[in-house]
């Protein structure tokens, strides 16, 4: 078969069908083709339970639910500069889902991170950032980029795996306007 | 040429885009979650009128549910490495046009297990792909091309409700000459006259 397929053409029921084939890992990369592919795996109305963003040398996203995502967002060249720095557009994406060790890459995706996270929050009608893990003694980004990055997005917990007391004190006034509970 | 009380060996006949007409058994047929709807407990007095669709891609489609007449009842998906010789050759021997006619027939005629194959067979396409790998595989649509796809929805909408009318047409032909019993027609008459004998009396 050629290596075009006109998916989108398909009727409703089966496109559906063929994104209910799809892994979750592959459906959330799916949506990010086009305003349409999201629009159609939204109507699905599939769920996630769980999500952590963690900020340490990288950013990563992670994904509970009826199958495990991982998501690494790596920096170009020009982010290694003085800290704090502003989160970076990703110039590689690495995506792994959580049965199996097989690793999808993305390479300059063209994608911030504020909508990757924005498009999972989306499809899986899950508004709340469950855990913010700050991994370092001192986040290495800029807390208002930080704070932009997660967007409207509720913060439920989030967790300093360090002594949280050493977090920036400017760091955690400009979060607690995102909704932030400390854990 | 059909009845209601379908058993294997009675033929149905399919009328395509072209007109042409073919034999399929009733227990194929039955594989079709639409034919059962319309057709299967009132039977059709002439070709069943799938005509959105041509003869090849509709032969395709019931030599499917010919061979899959004997299997048990659809279950869910079945991943491509468990499906049977016969059924990986069935898939490979189609070119992507008829690939896409029959995934459009089949969801059209509502056969569950040919329809999950066939979307099954798409997502194995994007395994393994990123986003832009995707777009490259699925081509998106443009403005004008999603027009059109809305226009033929509404045709199809539209041949669908053709042959929901054909069928209760038909339902209704039944019903009167078939279903109400011949005694009831008889007392129905024998009341209508004494109620027109009574009037006359009266006046």
């Amino acid at each position: 078969m050629s290596s075009d397929f006109p998916l989108l053409r398909l009727p409703e029921k089966a496109l559906n069908l063929v994104i209910q084939c799809m892994e979750y890992i592959e459906i959330v990369g799916f949506s990010l083709a086009s305003n349409k592919t999201k629009e159609t795996v939204k109507a699905l109305n599939l769920q996630i339970t769980t999500l952590y963003l963690t900020t340490e040398e990288i950013i990563k996203v992670h994904v509970e639910g009826p199958s495990r995502m991982f998501w690494n967002f790596y920096p170009g060249e020009e982010n290694a500069g003085p800290e704090p720095i502003p989160v970076y557009m990703p110039a590689r994406v690495t995506a792994m889902p959580g049965n199996t060790r097989e690793i999808l890459e993305y390479l300059n995706p063209g994608y911030s991170i504020q909508k990757w996270i924005d498009t999972v929050q989306y499809i899986f009608s899950h508004p709340v950032i469950d855990f913010l893990i700050f991994k370092r003694e001192t986040c290495k980004f800029d807390m208002s980029s930080l704070v932009k990055t997660i967007g409207t997005a509720t913060v439920k917990r989030s967790c300093f795996m360090i002594m949280w007391r050493k977090v920036r004190k400017d760091g955690v006034k400009k979060l607690s306007n995102t909704k932030l509970w400390l854990a | 040429m059909t009845s209601p009380a379908s058993s294997s060996e009675v033929k149905y006949l399919i009328e395509s885009s072209e007109g042409n007409t073919f034999d399929v058994s009733g227990a194929a047929l039955r594989q079709s979650n639409t034919f059962n709807a319309m057709f299967l407990n009132i039977g059709a007095d002439g070709p069943i009128p799938f005509t959105d669709y041509n003869e090849a891609t509709l032969k395709k489609v019931f030599e499917y549910c010919e061979h899959s007449v004997n299997e048990e009842n659809y279950s869910g998906p079945k991943h491509q490495d468990d499906l049977s010789k016969w059924d990986l050759n069935f898939f490979n021997e189609m070119d992507q046009k008829m690939f896409i006619d029959v995934i459009n027939a089949s969801n059209f005629l509502d056969i569950e297990r040919l329809t999950s194959y066939c979307c099954e067979r798409i997502a194995r396409m994007l395994r393994g792909k990123n986003t832009q790998e995707m777009i490259k595989v699925i081509t998106l649509p443009t403005a004008e091309e999603l027009e059109a796809k809305q226009k033929v929805e509404e045709k199809k909408a539209a041949a669908a409700k053709k042959v929901a009318e054909k069928a209760a047409e038909t339902a209704e032909k039944t019903e009167t000459l078939e279903e109400l019993p011949v005694q009831q027609l008889v007392q129905t008459t024998r009341n209508k006259l004494t109620r027109k004998y009574l009037s006359f009396s009266n006046e």
